[in-house]
């Protein structure tokens, strides 16, 4: 079996492989604090509690945007299940060129997605990535270069700045509401952050088009569910592409 | 003269209307925990600053932000000798509102769908007294402030419902604070879509992205009205979007202070005037 781990600025989602399949997987938050021990402890409890023997992994693969934490899981990688992870970041062959203008300046977690979407999907496509923090677009070209993207702000970093800072907004469940023409606080809320997001999507992804060509769009990401259903411009929702993508990696160098 | 303040959550805009005339615009930031004689000082400043003119003949008051209602009724009590009208679905504003509980609709929110219906309704002639003739078709008020808000009202200025979307301005900021290494960037309109640098890439999406959040919202509003509306926006942060937007028709950056105005106006026997 393979670990997969996808550390995110807000959350970490985490995979278990047996060959291509994906058997399971979790979301924990991301705490830069959190040591060697307790994720060793937290991955092994949660593997067992999905029936899955800890000592059945052969391989584990990392990407990360949080710098403070890739030391620390490498680490748990090698006391608790004796593997040296493979962490993408330079030096690990990707397969994908990078045309930004600086290539180290693209997380490692856009890489992973856009070898995972181009993979599975080829090009041109369109990666919509719904995370926690922000909403990231990589265009990614029919020969399987990596062009460039966009980033917005993501749906629950914004709808929480939206109850922190106004006075009389509570804290809301995130989901569609039957009209966009909301009657109370938060109808009005659900209306303004799903279709309002929606209409953020659409509108980019439409330029993007517009500007670079028409593209196969794939919507990944914990909100993909919340929001993608009510984009006009999506085509597919694939919530678990990153760790996919890691997979891949790990295939491609370590065979 | 009609004095007019805006308690907002991050601005308190305070408008000086001669007539239907918006005259002097000033702003003070929001405090939530200022005493009445440090913002009653501040507006006397302010005031001192527009000349000498004439007398402030009636007060009106619309606030989102509870603690400071009272705050500012003292104020102008303590400060300008005069009762404020204080803006709430009690009073004469628009003939229909079908919000679950017409009180809950935020008193900014409330003159901003006024304002947008009165003044930029489709009519032939303008409109004069209480209530205001029908409109040819809806109207979408859209402000611009810490929270993107909407209010859609139709021809016959029914309120018929809103909503209330994450603004520009703290968008930003939540974003720098939960991913450090990203860069600063200016707003401004991007070279292109597709960026090539972070930088770049976080310009198009701040850009193109809330003129697309307005645009989806004003969209599916078109849909389940099945009509077009006139859209009119305001707010600090409009400009930075209204260039790219597809439906935005007008920007009118002083709204609200115009909608607060209406109601005075419709509701003078009812109060505002000098105690």
């Amino acid at each position: 079996m393979l670990l997969a781990v996808d550390v995110g600025n807000t959350h970490t989602t985490l995979g278990v492989f047996r060959g291509e399949a994906l058997v399971h997987s979790w979301r924990i938050v991301t705490e830069p604090a959190r040591t060697a021990d307790e994720y060793g402890l937290l991955i092994t409890s949660l593997m067992e509690h999905a029936g899955l023997d800890p000592r059945g992994l052969k391989g584990v693969a990392i990407c990360s945007v949080v710098p403070p934490v890739t030391p620390t899981l490498e680490r748990m990688c090698q006391e608790y299940f004796g593997l040296e992870p493979l962490t993408v970041g330079p030096g690990v062959k990707t397969g994908l060129v990078i045309r930004y203008d600086n290539p180290r300046e693209v997380g490692a977690d856009r890489v992973v997605l856009a070898l995972a979407a181009y993979t599975r999907y080829g090009g041109p496509t369109i990666v919509v990535d719904f995370s926690y923090t922000a909403t990231i677009f990589d265009y990614i070209s029919r020969a399987g270069e990596y062009l460039g993207g966009v980033i917005a702000p993501g749906v629950s970093t914004a709808a929480d700045a939206l109850f922190q800072h106004a006075a009389k907004l509570p804290r809301i469940e995130l989901a569609r509401p039957r009209s966009v023409l909301g009657r109370n606080t938060v109808a009005c809320m659900q209306s303004g952050i799903v279709f309002g997001f929606a209409g953020l999507v659409d509108a980019i992804v439409a330029r993007l088009e517009e500007e670079n060509g028409p593209a196969t769009v794939v919507a990944t990401g914990e909100n993909a569910d919340l929001i993608a259903p009510e984009c006009r411009r999506v085509g597919h929702v694939d919530p678990c592409l990153t760790l996919d993508g890691l997979r891949l990696i790990y295939e491609r160098n370590r065979g | 003269m009609l004095l007019a303040l805006d308690v907002g959550n991050t601005n308190v805009t305070v408008g000086l209307f001669r007539g239907a005339a918006l005259v002097r615009t000033f702003r003070m930031a929001t405090r939530r925990h200022a005493t009445a004689d440090e913002y009653g000082v501040a507006l006397l400043r302010l005031l001192r600053t527009a000349g000498p003119g004439e007398p402030v003949e009636g007060v009106a008051l619309a606030s989102v932000v509870p603690p400071l209602t009272g705050v500012m009724a003292e104020v102008c009590r303590r400060y300008l000798g005069a009762e404020p009208l204080v803006v709430g679905s009690h009073l004469r504003t628009l003939p229909g509102n079908l919000y679950d509980d017409p009180q809950a609709l935020g008193a900014d929110r409330l003159a901003n769908a006024v304002a947008a219906w009165t003044l930029y309704g489709r009519r032939e002639a303008p409109p004069s007294g209480w209530p205001p003739a029908p409109a040819a078709g809806p109207v979408v008020a859209v402000d611009f402030g810490t929270a993107t808000k909407l209010e859609v009202v139709s021809a016959e200025g029914v309120y018929l419902g809103g909503a209330i979307a994450p603004g520009i301005g703290i968008s930003i900021q939540a974003l720098r604070q939960a991913a450090a290494r990203l860069p600063q960037f200016s707003l401004r309109r991007p070279d292109r879509v597709l960026g090539r640098d972070n930088a770049a890439a976080l310009r198009s999406g701040f850009v193109y992205g809330f003129a697309g959040q307005v645009d989806g919202l004003v969209e599916r509003i078109r849909e389940e009205l099945g009509a077009e509306p006139v859209v009119v926006t305001t707010g600090g942060l409009a400009h930075l979007v209204v260039g790219e937007s597809r439906s935005i028709q007008h920007h009118d950056p002083g709204l609200t202070l115009a909608g607060i105005r209406l109601i005075w106006e419709w509701n003078r026997a009812a109060g505002g005037s000098p105690a």
